[in-house]
């Protein structure tokens, strides 16, 4: 894997968690004061920008993983 | 390229802290103001559609921009109440061919009674009067017998038509010197020939083309809460229906003021989110 792809795919694992991260506040925060995060933004959006950089996520985990690497 | 990756991962750390940011000061107001506009093109969380659908074209689109028409004398729209607000400011942005008054109403208790304040009034704006303007409130006299509103006020012309337009003549009169037959509240119906001075508390509304941009401002405390949490607002135009003319609305701002908030308010504010106090 070249060191750019590595990175980029770093980069996106890390985006992922903070997505994650910020999608369970604001379910938290909407949770505590219904309207304080919807009045303003759709939390799915944040919920399926996580799911998407997640999905990429385990991609890079697939590349890295030992079995494959002794398969290739 | 470690550098890049780390500059990388700081500035998708620092979108999220920016985004939460902006949702709590949306929500708290910080600097104390907040603004909300409905332009039609989509559904608003704070500011309702108009309604009822029957008074009311379909919402259409004409050069990239939206808007309804309003086809009878009386519509209302709902704002969310999202905060302890000490003045809300609507604007309305119309194009207004024919209606002579159209006014902004906030419902002040449960049988939508309705505080009425001017956004455009066409008398007021092309009579070519001699115009004394004072603090926002203005006298328009078809004879120049008064130098001052205050001296107006002070030998008040209790024999001559007075029109009356968003104002309490009785908190500046003496209220011997007022004979009910002279002092009118202005109305749709009526033209320059029916009065002699009209005095008002009125902001000329911004006119640019065929559009008027007009606003007024309600103190948020005067605001009946209906059970959903809105507080709800009328657009009035009377005769409107009766000349089978209509507005075409475009867009509504909502502005929300207050003070500013302080550190002190921020941690007391943390308390009761949390229920601490």
């Amino acid at each position: 894997m070249s060191k750019l792809v590595k990175t980029i795919l770093d980069s996106i694992q890390f985006a992922f968690f903070v997505s994650l991260a910020t999608s369970l506040i604001l379910i938290l925060l909407e949770t505590f004061n219904p309207g304080f995060v919807s009045n303003y933004i759709d939390i799915n959006q944040c919920i399926f920008l996580s799911f998407f950089l997640g999905c990429i996520a385990i991609f890079k985990k697939s590349k890295q993983s030992p079995a494959l690497k002794d398969k290739y | 390229m470690k550098k890049y990756s780390f500059a990388l991962k700081i500035a998708i750390a620092l979108l999220p802290i920016l985004l939460i940011g902006w949702i709590i000061e949306q929500n708290l107001a910080l600097s104390g103001i907040n603004t909300f506009t409905y332009s039609f093109e989509q559904e608003n969380p704070i500011i309702s559609g108009l309604e009822p659908w029957q008074r009311l074209s379909e919402i259409k689109k004409s050069n990239n921009t939206y808007s309804q028409e309003m086809r009878d004398d009386i519509i209302y729209f709902k704002v969310k109440k999202i905060n302890t607000f000490e003045k809300i400011t609507t604007t309305i942005e119309y194009a207004n061919p024919n209606a002579k008054l159209v006014d902004i109403g906030m419902s002040i208790n449960k049988k939508n009674a309705q505080k009425k304040l001017p956004l455009e009034s066409k008398l007021i704006d092309n009579l070519d009067w001699s115009r004394i303007n004072s603090n926002n409130v203005i006298l328009l006299q078809k004879e120049e017998n008064f130098n001052s509103i205050e001296e107006f006020f002070s030998s008040f012309p209790s024999q001559k038509k007075v029109g009356v337009y968003n104002f309490n003549l009785q908190e500046f009169v003496n209220s011997e010197a007022l004979i009910k037959e002279n002092v009118l509240p202005l109305r749709h119906f009526h033209t320059e020939n029916d009065f002699d001075y009209i005095i008002t508390r009125y902001e000329t509304p911004v006119k640019n083309g065929g559009t008027v941009i007009a606003k007024n401002t309600f103190n948020a405390v005067d605001g009946f809460i209906d059970t959903e949490g809105n507080y709800r607002f009328s657009i009035s135009a009377p005769g409107l229906k009766e000349s089978s003319s209509t507005i075409e609305i475009k867009e509504i701002t909502v502005q929300f003021e207050k003070q500013p908030i302080t550190t002190e308010d921020i941690s007391n504010k943390l308390k009761s989110f949390f229920n601490l106090q």
